[in-house]
C-alpha cells in the first residue's frame, strides 16, 4: 500500500510568523504587571522542533510501529537533494533515515513485509575486502596483525568472506543493525559480526555496508573498530 | 583547514570524487565517487577506497589506492550533488 504525505508542509515557516531573519515570532504573553512578553525562538529550534514533531505526526499516520519494515520511495525533483540516494532501500523504522528529509521532500514510505534472507534481501562482500586489504601487506595499520592474532589469516578469506555474508543478512533481516548516516553517496549502515578466536573467545566488530536498492547489502569497511 | 579543503584529513566512509583519468585502466573514471574505507595519506600518500555501481552495489574497484592529489572530498553543496547525480546517471538504466 503506498501512502502520500501532504501534512504540515504549510507550516514550515510559513504559517509562524517571521520577523527577524533568524528568529520566529510565536506569539507574546501579559504578565499580572501588564508588562507585554513577546515569545521570540531561534529559527533553528523551531524549525528543529516542528521537524520533530513533523515525523512523530508522519509515523503515527502511516501507523508505522518501530518494528514495522518500510521501503523507502524517492521522487525525481528539480532541487539536487538527492533522496534518491535512499530510493527503494529498506529500513526498519527504528533505524530509518529521518522523514521527511527536508521541506518539501515528495519522498513515499511503503510498508513492506519483513525482509527474508537470501530471498527478499542479499548480501554481498568482495572476497578482496580480505585478501586485499586486511591481510595486505602493504598497510601497516594493525588490521592484519589483530585477524592473525584471532587465528585468522589470507587463506581463510574465503571463510570469513561467507561468515561476513550470513551474520550480516541475518543481523539486517532482524533488524539489528545501526543506521550510521550518509555520505552524499549512499545510506551506510553498522552491522556487528561475532568472530571466534583460536582461543574460543568472541570478539564483536562494526563493519559498514552500503545499503542497496531492495533489500541488498554491500560490505565497504570489514573492520571499523571493535564493539565492546 | 577542513576535509573538504585538505585531502589529509578525509575519514572513512566519507565519499570522494576523482579528478582525472589516473585510474581507467582499472575501470575507473573522472568523476567517479567512491567510498573511503582508510586514510593512509600521512604514511604513504593515498587512501584506500572502495568504488562500486551506485545501484545494484556492484564492486568495481573494492579496494583500491587513490593518490592524495587524484581526488577531493563530495560535499553537501548543490554543485556538487550535481555531481553525484551524473554519476549515478552513468549507471542508470
Amino acid at each position: 500500500m503506498l501512502y502520500k504525505l501532504f501534512i504540515l508542509r504549510k507550516k514550515s515557516g510559513s504559517t509562524l510568523l517571521t520577523n527577524k531573519k533568524s528568529m520566529l515570532y510565536c506569539g507574546k504573553q501579559t504578565n499580572p504587571s501588564g508588562f507585554v512578553c513577546l515569545l521570540y525562538f531561534r529559527r533553528y529550534d523551531i524549525m528543529g522542533l516542528l521537524n520533530e514533531i513533523a515525523e512523530k505526526l508522519l509515523k503515527n499516520f502511516l501507523s508505522l510501529k518501530k518494528d514495522d519494515w518500510i521501503e523507502w520511495i524517492a521522487q525525481p525533483n528539480d532541487w539536487q537533494d538527492d533522496c534518491d540516494k535512499f530510493n527503494s532501500c529498506y529500513f526498519i523504522v527504528k533505524q530509518m533515515p529521518k522523514y521527511p528529509q527536508h521541506p518539501r521532500c515528495r519522498c513515499r514510505l511503503k510498508k513492506i513485509a519483513e525482509p527474508i534472507p537470501n530471498i527478499t534481501a542479499k548480501a554481498t562482500c568482495d572476497i578482496r575486502k580480505f585478501t586485499g586489504y586486511i591481510f595486505s601487506d602493504k598497510y601497516d595499520d594493525g588490521k592484519k596483525e589483530l585477524f592473525e592474532s584471532w587465528g585468522y589469516t589470507i587463506e581463510d578469506s574465503g571463510y570469513l568472506q561467507q561468515l561476513y555474508i550470513s551474520q550480516a543478512i541475518q543481523k539486517y533481516c532482524d533488524g539489528q543493525y545501526q543506521y550510521v548516516g550518509v555520505n552524499d553517496h549512499s545510506a551506510k549502515i553498522s552491522i556487528t559480526i561475532t568472530l571466534t578466536n583460536q582461543n574460543g573467545v568472541e570478539q564483536h566488530i562494526n563493519t559498514i555496508w552500503k545499503l542497496g536498492q531492495k533489500g541488498t547489502i554491500d560490505l565497504i569497511a570489514p573492520y571499523s573498530g571493535h564493539n565492546y | 583547514m577542513n576535509k573538504y579543503k585538505n585531502n589529509a584529513l578525509v575519514e572513512e566512509m566519507d565519499a570522494i570524487i576523482l579528478l582525472n583519468d589516473n585510474y581507467a585502466d582499472q575501470g575507473l573514471f573522472k568523476g567517479y565517487i567512491g567510498a573511503v574505507m582508510s586514510n593512509f595519506i600521512e604514511k604513504y600518500g593515498f587512501v584506500v577506497a572502495d568504488f562500486y555501481n551506485p545501484f545494484t552495489g556492484k564492486s568495481i574497484q573494492p579496494v583500491i589506492e587513490i593518490k592524495k592529489e587524484d581526488f577531493r572530498v563530495i560535499s553537501g553543496s548543490v554543485a556538487d550533488q550535481k555531481l553525484v547525480k551524473e554519476f549515478k546517471d552513468l549507471f542508470r538504466k
